[in-house]
């Protein structure tokens, strides 16, 4: 027992009097604050600088009413075939054709770039056709317009979690967040711990140390003592991390995080208030 | 005398050759006992079933008396043939945590490591990393870690492999000094003249068996062969039924140094048939040495 134990105050001291652990230690925390927060900030300048395309459409079923959310629309007139001349000439996202269609099976809508669209990008003008033929064919069926803004029901559950007697407001996304973060830091500590030990039995293998301590120790107290001392070491730095990451993610968060996520929130709001008063324009013209 | 060890009938077998074959050796107490044998005679088999790393697959062992057993870990000192310190780790840490592995208190392993620093004159080396150490200053700390638990039995492998003539002779005076103490030394090496120097009694393996075990005087006795070194004047011719000439190589002018065998006349009958035929100035018998009785068994032995 004494001379595990003597193992273990050897691993122990070893890898913490190391450079690396004090290095990896203080860093990390620091680390991981920081590219939160640059990639929140990449977010929002992203959203800031991002310059809406222009597209080019002819419609020919008169069914479509542009909507500036998330595109430029400019309408091209002429034939398909001068459109498809002059986009190649011009600098725009393409050019967005909508033939005339029966309502009820819409075919032929054809989008011409000059470069591959990202998906996300063709999913938008989708959704955006799916949502106008959507309110077309309920006018169609005369559905008024109070009716539909009326069908839209936000609905809010309230949180509350009963654990420990105590009723709480719990917020089920944020556990599970911490859940899938704590899982992989013990996938990697088991990963990484795991190769430390590894490397150590090689360590003493190669420089032939071994012996000498095999001859003082059975190995089964040697291995023991070399996994409950660098599990003590990974532990330690667990427990450094925790208390840092959460001292500097408040401090971070509190000074500078709550600042950058008010505007990024306030932007999506307005989105969506725009892309609902401009469907809803576009249904009112038409009607 | 008291046997300091006493291995009986100990038989070792890997899984693909056998490595002791039925294996006794007595290692009288404190002597100097040389474990010889060319490579891969199973010397080394042995000493870790001495230091209890591998066990044997039968025979037994006893230490200073007692069946051994896991409490013996620090009456021995080990001294491996691959030698090895942690490469990062500072020589006095290094020295501590090898005693108190030994069974020492943490204070009486720094008192000792302190003690026998200052003993090697390597006080300054004390917060040195091992890495930084050249081979032979590594070997000394090893040494010291061999032997700073005060062991009653010290193996070593190859002790002066990478020692330099003034450190190789530091050592030698150290392990008759622990000879002196009351220490049991087993020394395993091919230096013969090692051997010869410093060891009481020897043993020898070959092809994973004892052949050979004994006084170094008593051995040397058995393997005597009647041959006489002389000097002498003038060439000298074997006389049948008296002696033969081995080999004779010219000295100087008209001297010559020869090598007579004779086949068991005595000295005296061997001097007075000599002067006869020619002028003798100097003679002596032609004891074995280690080295060609060593070599005399291996290649006598490989040849059968």
């Amino acid at each position: 027992m004494n001379k595990i134990w003597l193992i273990i105050q050897r691993e122990f001291l070893n890898r913490v009097q190391k450079k690396s652990f004090l290095i990896a230690t203080i860093l990390l925390p620091l680390i991981f604050p920081a590219i939160m927060a640059v990639l929140v900030w990449v977010a929002i300048e992203q959203k800031k600088n991002a310059t809406k395309e222009t597209v080019y459409y002819i419609d020919e079923s008169g069914y479509f009413a542009p909507d500036t959310a998330k595109f430029h629309f400019k309408q091209f007139n002429g034939s398909l075939d001068d459109a498809k001349r002059a986009i190649t000439a011009v600098e725009s996202f393409g050019l967005l054709y909508i033939p005339q269609f029966d309502l009820s099976n819409p075919k032929g809508i054809a989008l011409y770039t000059n470069v591959d669209p990202s998906p996300s990008a063709v999913g938008d003008l989708e959704q955006l056709l799916a949502n106008q033929l959507r309110d077309q064919k309920l006018k169609k069926f005369h559905v008024r317009q109070q009716l539909l803004d009326s069908l839209k029901t936000d609905v809010n559950i309230q949180r509350l979690s009963l654990a420990g007697g105590q009723e709480k407001e719990s917020d089920s996304r944020l556990l599970s967040g911490v859940g899938m973060a704590s899982g992989i830091l013990m996938y990697m500590f088991i990963f990484i711990y795991g190769a430390q030990i590894m490397q150590g039995v090689i360590e003493e293998k190669t420089s032939k140390v071994v012996e000498v301590i095999v001859s003082s120790v059975k190995p089964l107290q040697l291995m023991l003592g070399k996994i409950i001392g660098l599990a003590s070491v990974g532990l330690l730095q667990f427990i450094i991390w925790i208390v840092l990451i959460t001292t500097v993610s408040t401090v971070v968060l509190g000074a500078f995080g709550l600042q950058m996520q008010s505007p990024e929130l306030a932007a999506q709001y307005g989105d969506q208030g725009g892309n609902a008063k401009s469907s809803r324009c576009a249904g009112a013209q038409d009607v | 005398m008291d046997a300091a060890l006493t291995a009986s009938n100990v038989t070792k077998r890997y899984t693909n050759h056998l490595a002791l074959d039925d294996v006794s050796i007595n290692i009288p107490a404190k002597t100097i006992f040389g474990l010889l044998g060319p490579n891969g005679a199973g010397k080394t088999t042995l000493i870790r079933i001495i230091n209890q790393i591998i066990n044997a697959d039968s025979g037994e062992i006893t230490l200073f008396g007692e069946r051994l057993q896991s409490k013996h870990i620090g009456t021995i000192g080990y001294l491996p043939e691959e030698r090895g310190l942690y490469k990062k780790l500072k020589v006095g840490e290094q020295l501590v945590y090898l005693a108190q592995l030994k069974g020492l208190s943490r204070k009486q392993a720094v008192d000792k490591s302190r003690a026998w620093v200052k003993k090697f004159e390597v006080t300054d080396w004390w917060n040195k990393k091992v890495e930084d150490l050249s081979k032979g200053m590594a070997q000394k700390v090893q040494f010291i870690s061999t032997v700073m638990h005060e062991p009653r039995l010290i193996i070593l492998d190859e002790p002066f492999s990478g020692f330099d003539p003034v450190n190789a002779q530091l050592i030698t005076n150290e392990i008759l000094e622990l000879k002196e103490r009351g220490c049991t030394i087993i020394f395993s090496t091919h230096r013969m003249e090692t051997v010869e120097d410093l060891c009481d009694h020897i043993a020898l393996i070959n092809k994973s068996k004892k052949v050979l075990e004994g006084s170094k005087k008593q051995v040397k006795q058995n393997y005597r062969t009647n041959s006489f070194w002389v000097e002498h004047r003038g060439r000298l011719n074997s006389v049948a039924g008296q002696f033969d000439v081995l080999e004779q190589k010219s000295l100087e002018d008209d001297f010559y140094r020869s090598v007579v065998k004779t086949d068991g006349t005595s000295p005296n009958v061997l001097i007075r048939e000599l002067t006869n035929n020619t002028e003798v100035h100097s003679f002596a018998e032609k004891i074995p040495t280690m080295s060609e009785i060593f070599i005399g068994l291996v290649k006598g032995g490989s040849d059968e």
